[in-house]
């Protein structure tokens, strides 16, 4: 066994399936829609090159361009405030040892399980003006005042929606930075209990330290969703009233499938995967020192 | 050595197995049917299957066009059995997602033989990129079909002076109403938009939702808009508007016309936050009689005959000056596709469709036919569907059609993004102006 796993031809053929596969579903699409997205195509017609036209319409035409993305800056800040504070503050409480952990810790999670469709119809009618759950326990604290279609309200629908999608996701992270919490050496804990520390300097001094590679990966995924972020709003708002909830992805959708300016929407796609990896890379080295403490 | 043999052919074998799974479904049906084609050589040249797609709610036993669709390709297997007809629906509030994904499948050659469409600038992309079958011929010169087609009723579907579908039914928008209600509080049907104010302060008054309407599909506050439109523009106006390249909207009579909805709203002639709405819901509150009117088109008619019987009406929706103004809906209509397969079978079953019997068939299930001479009882028509026909024949009146209606897709979307926000406090005359901004850069 150890010679095959020496033998570099029995690894390239190990590989083999798996490099097809992802060559297949990741570079070629990517050089696909990179190409694509230096054309005009209406998906009926044949592809007509028009170099970098797209581009520039975008950064500098499209009255809604520049509007989604500011949604989505918004949309990032609320995924981080939202999801990966409550996350962390949620796996704090969990890692101790109380009664019913394990019960909390699966309740938590269980909205990860459900489909993005499913969260979104939940929360539609949670905020729906009429039958809305929301409205409804207003008016039995006497705020009736304050009952209005939540998501019909240019000022306060996207963060509706982030309510929705932080009720779905914190979970998720919630987990792994609960796994993250459980694997510090209880020696550590034990001796900085031992000098004195409190729960606040565990916290400060332990724990946050030790959890730097999870916050990274978690601020990460995060971060590159918020900009990815689409089956909530098209389901609840699809992208209104009148585009205040408009998001990158909506808009490259509605450009590519409503509109059918498949290269204008691969311009969007492009943009899109290019903020990701400038985030990625942002993200890598703000912690590329705590890492590698 | 033999080991690591074993291994590779292994690896080999799992590589090709998940690439092989990965192949076109109808690649894997043409190698079944090759194997098969020695024994039953000449049953296969014979037996065809054809593509059918259309768009409709399955659940809905009052959904027209699947109780039709299902009965017309029952019926149709029945009398061709060497024709097989594979179905395929495909739901969704205001047909998007139908439209989407027939796009695509036209785009990739996938297009289905026969198919629902919709006429006017939906249909345009797919005739200018010459993905729909030439039916001018048939619709002339086949002896039974150009008995029955009307050609008033084909400019939506006339392209280049070539005809490309034929459409189903001729539907109007406007309001159905509940006769009980207007009875009880003696009221008569408003013409101009003031009456219909003072109408709907009276039961707005009593507690009853004067005008039941769901916008959250975004595209039905058009039709008040465009009827106020027509009403204070002339057809030379209307005429650009549909030629898909419409006046400036900066004009005035845009401005004026959103001026006249935004009074309507104001008025709470609407359902309280109407733009957060379902149709269905919108639908289900008139149905259950706590709104006087409900806005819609009349496709409508089957299910408020079913739950209201002869208790509901139906009027043109009211204009400034108190001249009718009759708003007709966007037709459906079915196409064949330009790289169909089988167009001798794809035409049988349009013809089939499109048969007196069917034609009758589908006027009783609440439609009404944009064919002609098909043997429609008019006396076994319901209440509200006689309203309908009444005004659908009346001569001299302002027709017209929704504004957008022949605009390219995304115009159309934002159109009536636009109206929609200015019903919700946005600057009109600033909303406007961005939407000129966005047709020129669409161009």
């Amino acid at each position: 066994m150890n010679k095959m796993y020496s033998n570099k031809l029995s690894i390239l053929l190990l590989m083999l399936p798996a490099m097809i596969l992802f060559i297949l579903f990741v570079p070629v699409p990517t050089a696909s829609l990179l190409y694509g997205s230096l054309c005009n195509w209406d998906i009926l017609s044949s592809m007509e090159f028009i170099g970098l036209k797209n581009y520039i319409f975008l950064f500098t035409e499209d009255m809604f361009f520049w509007t989604a993305f500011k949604n989505n800056i918004f949309w990032m800040i609320g995924s981080l405030t939202l999801q990966i504070l409550p996350a962390f503050l949620i796996a704090l409480i969990l890692s101790r040892p109380i009664k019913g952990q394990k019960l909390f810790r699966n309740v938590a999670f269980l909205p990860v399980a459900l489909s993005g469709t499913a969260v979104s119809l939940i929360w539609y009618f949670v905020y729906h003006g009429e039958i809305g759950i929301l409205n409804q326990v207003l008016r039995l604290f006497g705020l009736t005042d304050f009952n209005k279609a939540w998501l019909m309200d240019a000022e306060i629908a996207l963060f509706c929606v982030l309510i929705a999608v932080a009720w779905q996701w914190t979970g998720y992270y919630m987990v792994m930075m609960l796994s993250g919490i459980l694997q510090i050496p209880e020696e550590v804990m034990e001796s900085a209990k031992m000098d004195g520390a409190n729960s606040f300097h565990m916290v400060k001094d332990i724990i946050i330290p030790y959890l730097q590679p999870v916050f990274k990966v978690t601020i990460m995924l995060a971060t590159i969703s918020s900009f990815k972020g689409f089956d909530l709003v098209y389901v609840m708002t699809k992208g209104g009233p009148n585009h205040a909830t408009d998001l990158l992805a909506l808009q490259m959708y509605e450009k590519s499938f409503s509109s059918g300016m498949y290269g204008y929407g691969s311009a969007m796609g492009a943009v899109i995967m290019g903020l990701c990896i400038i985030a990625s890379g942002i993200i890598n080295f703000a912690f590329r020192k705590s890492v590698e403490d | 050595m033999k080991k690591n043999l074993l291994f590779i052919l292994a690896v080999l074998l799992i590589g090709g197995m998940m690439l092989a799974g990965c192949g076109k479904k109808d690649e894997v049906a043409k190698t079944t049917d090759e194997n098969q084609g020695g024994q039953n050589e000449e049953n296969e040249k014979e037996k065809v299957e054809i593509n059918v797609w259309y768009t409709a709610n399955e659940s809905d036993p009052n959904d027209r066009d699947h109780a039709w669709m299902s009965e017309n390709i029952e019926l149709f297997q029945k009398e061709n059995e060497n024709i097989t007809i594979k179905t395929t629906i495909i739901g969704g509030a205001g047909g998007a997602d139908y439209r989407t994904k027939l796009s695509a499948e036209i785009a990739a050659n996938n297009a289905p033989d026969v198919f629902m469409t919709w006429g006017w600038g939906r249909m345009a992309p797919f005739a200018e990129a010459g993905k729909l079958y030439d039916l001018t011929d048939f619709i002339q010169n086949d002896p039974e079909i150009s008995k029955v087609i009307n050609e008033d009723n084909l400019g939506g579907v006339t392209f280049d002076g070539k005809y490309y579908g034929i459409p189903d039914a001729v539907d109007l928008h406007g309001l159905f109403y509940n006769k009980q209600l207007f009875e009880e509080n003696n009221l008569e049907l408003p013409t101009s938009v003031d009456e219909l104010i003072e109408l709907c302060d009276i039961f707005s008054q009593k507690g009853i939702t004067p005008i039941s309407f769901g916008n959250s599909v975004t595209w039905a506050v058009a039709i008040p808009y465009s009827t106020l439109l027509a009403d204070i523009t002339d057809e030379g106006f209307s005429d650009e508007l549909w030629s898909g390249n419409p006046p400036s909207f900066t004009e005035r009579p845009y401005i004026e016309s959103m001026e006249a909805l935004n009074r309507l709203v104001e008025a709470n002639v609407f359902t309280e936050n109407f733009n957060g709405i379902e149709v269905a819901e919108s639908v289900a509150a008139f149905k259950e009689g706590k709104a006087a009117m409900l806005l819609q088109g009349t496709w409508q008619c089957s299910g408020l005959d079913a739950a209201l019987g002869d208790n509901v009406g139906f009027f043109s929706f009211p204009s400034l000056s108190g001249n009718q103004v009759i708003q007709k809906a966007i037709p459906k209509a079915y196409a064949i596709s330009a790289e169909t397969e089988y167009p001798e079978e794809s035409l049988a079953f349009l013809k089939f469709m499109f048969s007196p019997e069917r034609q009758k068939a589908f006027s009783e299930k609440g439609a009404f036919v944009a064919t002609k001479d098909v043997g429609i009882d008019a006396d076994a028509l319901s209440s509200v569907s006689k309203d309908i026909m009444d005004i659908m024949s009346l001569e001299g009146e302002r027709y017209t059609y929704l504004f957008n209606v022949a605009f390219p897709d995304n115009l159309t979307t934002e159109t009536q993004k636009v109206i929609q926000g200015c019903t919700m406090g946005a600057d009109i005359e600033e909303s406007f102006e961005k939407l000129q901004t966005f047709k020129e850069q669409s161009n």
